[in-house]
């Protein structure tokens, strides 16, 4: 009698043949998400920057100059166009730049009203407008920030002759932690490493079984001398050891090509990847048990990664959202797991912060699986 | 080439990586025939047929359909030919009307000339009150018929079909065979490959496949001629000792089990006979019976398989 | 191509989408189930996020100050604590995005222009709420001082207009007057949506390879172009149906404005439409697998252009050669003609490049796919038959060779 680890080695080794068969899908799958990941890591990590400007200047004085050339001066805002009046200014902002680059329209529209220099430098307050091309909101709001500020700091310097290292300790002081400059993609690429890996591995799992129950070797499979666990074990780990095989080079791609910091313990990681794989793959042989198709199988995953979107902290982070959504999302292994991953690699943080996270992976990946394996053998009767 | 040759073979072969699958195969199959290919799983069957079907390229060799080149001219011979592919080919999803309008249209059969054909089709393959019915939830031996009734809606003069019987209950499997018949009795040259040995006894004319080689190609009772010796047929009540001692007999070519049935392949009838009653007889046997037996397709193709391999027993060979 | 074939195709290819409910819901109810996720998660805005504070000064100006904090609806006091050290634990656990350090002399001005601030120290794991708590905070804290310092300038007798921004800044925005991210997604996530029924296109041609059905057609006469063609048609019309609803969608449910020409929308939008499909096609003509093609769909249809279109990122800000990639793509095209009718209410006229790019595409993906596409069968090693293979060596035949070997 072959022992219980042996009987799953067995199921494994099939559904490893299995994934011969498809010879493309393996180094498809490494070297595509690879370069997924590449493409997604450079475009994120780019800073917003070079919007175009266009100047409206109906003051001309030396200090409407000096405002311009400050805000040109950014790296936000680059000054491309300079406009006799604002009504050309804003049929300026309708026209698209049709080349390479569609988007390469005016963000932002600076208009000086005349008297704007003598108003500055008598001491009283003048006006200026900004115009914001609001079909680019995520580069408008960027270049209202940083408009305002440098238009603020122009003004100091104009009228009171300060500096902005002057008044720097009249203002709030502001520490940024664990992510220093704010580079988005230290957030993203964890986030995306777990989704793409999450979604490999689960797509897989979910069509191990709907997969024999369409070839008709389903049947064949149940009255196999197996037993349920062994089944979705077996089922779990060859799609399990693609998603590791794949982890472990996003990991190295992420902190030697991208760098993100590792600040944490390697070792750590890499054990509770393992805990999180399981309770993904429970997941996709459970989804892989529900659904009568293949077809089925994508669908339901499809619908469970959306879920899983929401609610686990991939784009957004989870302790800003509403009292209710994170009460769900304390049932999702995806959102311990980024957590986790974000904890130990920005972070430092050990096991003791992250143990509720690592408990609560493990509950779930055993309800998982042995809610799987009951659903199994309950199929059976 | 002959003018009454539907498909002419010439030295095909195909390969899959490094598997041969078919090798070198010279083969002509007349206007007309119901012609057999006939050899196990693996032998072959379903390349060779996939490739006079014009899906599949052979590797090396040329095959020509009514004097059309099968790669050159491939979409030619697709119109004159109806195809059943080993596998369910049609909708599950769809039902037996719906599936036979599908494939009318594909195949160019239209308005009146369809109304005319679909109930020729009913009324042939037994399938009219079940027109409705999605074809997934047919029974095995139902979808093949309606497989069938797509393969020849367009009255095709050739018909290819690979193992249509196979999964099959032996009913069903005689009806199919009925129907086949009666195509044949209309002239359709039809092609069929199977891996039962009774139905090649249905044949005009059959080809023993046997690892990508033919071993024979002839009218049935021809290849059973070929075959030198006989079949004895013995019941005792103790087969499963017996059955080693006599394939240790001398002049014993091969030995078949059916329950408690032995079908012995002999060189000579009367000299090995004598030398099994005298086995039986010091195995201390006595309830038994031995007689002669017919000797059929299966027995001929296993003799020509170890005959092919030089797997028969030394004094035999010799 | 053989028209009489493709309306055959199609109506068998409708009556399966029909059929299957999973397919069918696919195409028409994932889009807007899709949309009301990705929606849901660009809008969520950060709410109630836990701040902890260190107060210094236990006066009445600190206890203002986080009562305003506290009141603000993106933050709230979650915790106290007596140093900054001791708030380590908390922000690796994630209990508080947020510290504020409240100094000992808060409130305190002196007429020297000694002028006491917070110190605050923010999450930065995640930027983009890091960004909005840390505005919302240094908002607070900033106005709070000026108003303290309002009060004690009018305590010393001096004119409070003192504390006034030297330049008054007027903001005015066009096209999206509150800078609703919505508002400028909504346009480029409704061709997104259109990647269900491209994916629904990609797996039931590979499904059909997989069933063998696909054998029984390509070993018939059907016109390979009318073929494909009529595979796509019942999710061309499909795609155009969830345009229209998610069209609606948009207006009824998000106000998302829209300023151009409704008939030129539904032209870029179907011209896009044919593209995905034309691509999804060609990846199903290249892996004759489901599971293969769900993958590879996967990362064409979703990751990059979702990321890479400028549809989140602007486009502008990423590296020249990543933007020529993504000429190919039909999605950057279609998200560039999209916002720009949806919005500024542009013409195709003034998009020409675009447009015809586009149009390029939707006719050129399909006929690529066409031209690959060979009416034969890829014969692949029969795994599949792992669990059958030894029932089937045991048939009739087989068994006599194997017991004479024997």
């Amino acid at each position: 009698m072959k022992s219980t680890i042996n009987r799953t080695l067995d199921i494994a080794w099939k559904e490893l043949l299995h994934m011969r068969k498809d010879r493309v899908l393996l180094p498809f799958l490494v070297i595509g998400f690879l370069l997924e990941l590449t493409f997604v890591a450079w475009a994120t990590s780019q800073p917003i920057d070079n919007l175009n400007m266009a100047v409206v200047d109906l003051d001309q004085s030396e200090q409407s100059a000096a405002l311009v050339a400050a805000l040109d001066a950014t790296d936000t805002l680059t000054l491309r166009h300079e406009v006799a009046d604002e009504a050309t200014a804003i049929e300026a902002m309708d026209q698209v730049n049709t080349v390479l680059t569609p988007h390469a329209n005016t963000i932002l529209t600076l208009v000086i009203p005349a008297g704007f220099g003598d108003t500055l430098t008598s001491g009283g307050q003048p006006d200026v407008r900004i115009i914001l091309n609001g079909a680019e909101s995520v580069s408008a709001r960027e270049a209202r920030r940083v408009a305002e500020q440098t238009i603020l700091e122009q003004g100091m310097r104009v009228r009171f002759n300060m500096e902005p290292a002057d008044y720097e300790d009249q203002l709030p002081q502001v520490t940024v932690k664990y992510n220093e400059d704010l580079e988005r993609s230290w957030y993203t690429l964890p986030g995306e490493a777990a989704l793409i890996f999450y979604m490999v591995t689960m797509a897989l799992a979910a069509l191990a079984i709907s997969r024999e129950r369409e070839w008709g070797t389903y049947e064949q499979l149940r009255v196999m001398p197996f037993r349920s666990v062994e089944v979705i074990l077996g089922k779990a780990l060859s799609p399990m050891l693609v998603g590791y095989v794949l982890f472990l080079s996003v990991l190295a791609l992420m902190t030697l090509v991208f760098g993100v910091p590792l600040r944490g313990s390697l070792p750590l990681l890499l054990i509770v990847a393992v805990l999180y794989l399981l309770a993904e793959m429970g997941k996709g042989v459970l989804l892989s048990m529900m659904a009568r198709t293949q077809l089925q199988a994508v669908l339901l995953v499809f619908v469970l990664v959306m879920v899983d979107l929401i609610f686990s902290g991939y784009a957004v982070a989870v302790e800003t959202l509403p009292q209710l959504v994170q009460t769900i999302a304390n049932f999702i292994p995806i959102r311990h797991w980024l957590v986790i991953l974000r904890g130990v690699m920005l972070k430092n943080a050990g096991l003791d912060v992250l143990w509720p996270h690592i408990v609560a992976l493990i509950a779930i990946g055993a309800v998982i699986i042995i809610f799987t394996a009951w659903q199994y053998r309950r199929n059976a009767s | 080439m002959a003018n009454d040759t539907m498909i002419d073979i010439q030295s095909v072969s195909r390969s899959f990586r490094q598997t041969l699958a078919v090798d070198s195969i010279t083969l002509s199959i007349r206007r007309g025939e119901l012609f057999g290919i006939v050899g196990p799983d693996g032998a072959g069957k379903s390349t060779l047929l996939r490739m006079m079907a014009a899906i599949l390229n052979p590797t090396g060799g040329t095959i020509a359909i009514a004097g059309h080149d099968s790669v050159k001219d491939a979409e030619d011979i697709k119109s004159i030919m109806g195809y059943m592919p080993q596998g369910f080919g049609l909708y599950t999803d769809l039902s037996v009307q719906e599936n036979l309008r599908f494939t009318a249209d594909v195949y160019g059969v239209t308005g009146a000339q369809l109304e005319k054909r679909l109930p020729v089709l009913y009324e042939f393959t037994d399938l009219a009150s079940f027109k409705d019915y999605q074809a997934g939830k047919l029974s095995g031996g139902m979808k093949k018929k309606l497989a069938l009734a797509c393969a020849i809606i367009h009255e095709p003069p050739l018909l290819l079909l690979d193992e249509p019987t196979t999964g099959v209950d032996p009913v069903a499997r005689r009806g199919f065979w009925d129907l086949l018949s009666g195509l044949h009795a209309q002239g359709t040259t039809t092609v069929v490959s199977t891996p039962y040995m009774d139905e090649a006894e249905r044949c005009n004319r059959v080809a023993l496949l046997y690892n990508g080689r033919v071993l024979a190609c002839d009218s049935p009772s021809a290849i059973k001629a070929r075959v030198p010796g006989a079949v004895l047929a013995l019941t005792s009540s103790d087969n499963r000792r017996l059955a080693p001692l006599l394939l240790g007999l001398s002049g014993v070519i091969d030995i078949q089990t059916y329950g408690n049935l032995l079908n012995i392949i002999v060189t000579d009838r009367d000299t090995v006979r004598s030398r099994i009653l005298d086995l039986l007889d010091s195995e201390q046997i006595d309830d038994y019976t031995l007689e002669d037996a017919p000797m059929r397709m299966e027995e001929a193709f296993i003799y020509l398989v170890n005959h092919a391999e030089g797997a028969l027993p030394e004094e035999v060979a010799s | 191509m053989n028209l009489r074939h493709m309306f055959a195709l199609a109506r068998k290819e409708f009556y399966h989408i029909v059929r299957d409910p999973g397919t069918f819901l696919l195409v028409t109810v994932g889009p807007v189930f899709l949309m009301i996720v990705f929606t849901y998660m660009l809008t969520s805005e950060v709410k109630n996020a836990p701040v902890g504070v260190i107060d210094h000064a236990h006066n009445d100006a600190s206890a203002e100050l986080i009562d305003r904090i506290e009141a603000d609806p993106v933050t709230r006091i979650a915790a106290y604590y007596e140093s900054v050290d001791a708030t380590d634990l908390d922000f690796q656990r994630g209990d508080i995005v947020a510290a504020v350090e409240i100094p000992e002399n808060y409130g305190q001005f002196s007429l020297l222009g000694d002028v006491p601030t917070v110190h605050m120290i923010v999450d930065g794991m995640e930027p983009t709420s890091a960004e909005q708590v840390l505005e919302t905070v240094y908002t607070i804290a900033d106005e709070h001082t000026r108003d303290l310092a309002g009060d004690a300038l009018s305590g010393f007798g001096l004119d409070s207009s003192l504390l006034d921004l030297p330049i008054n800044v007027e903001t005015e925005t066009l096209f999206n007057p509150d800078l609703r991210s919505i508002v400028d997604f909504y346009p480029g996530l409704m061709g997104m949506m259109l990647t269900l029924p491209a994916l629904a296109l990609a797996l039931s041609l590979a499904k059909e390879a997989e069933n063998g059905t696909l054998e029984q057609l390509v070993a018939s006469p059907v016109d390979k172009r009318a073929l494909l063609a009529g595979k796509m048609l019942p999710y061309l019309v499909f795609g155009m149906i969830d345009v229209v609803i998610l069209f609606i969608m948009g207006q009824v449910a998000y106000s998302v404005p829209f300023r151009g020409s409704l008939l030129e929308y539904m032209l870029v939008a179907l011209l896009f439409n044919m593209a995905n499909l034309g691509l999804a096609l060609l990846i199903a003509v290249f892996v004759r697998s489901q599971q293969v093609a769900i993958i590879v769909a996967f990362l064409v249809f979703f990751v990059p252009p979702f990321f890479l279109s400028g549809m989140f990122f602007p486009a502008d800000a990423m590296p020249f050669i990543v933007q020529l990639e993504m000429v190919e793509f039909p999605s950057m095209h279609y998200v560039s003609l999209a916002k720009a009718i949806f919005l500024q209410g542009t013409s195709i006229r003034d998009l020409l490049f675009n447009f015809v790019i586009l149009a390029i595409l939707g006719i050129e993906l399909f006929e690529i796919a066409a031209f690959i596409f060979r009416k034969k069968i890829i014969v692949t090693v029969p795994w599949r038959k792992w669990f059958n293979r030894d029932e089937k060596r045991q048939s009739l035949t087989q068994q006599p060779i194997a017991q004479s070997r024997g």
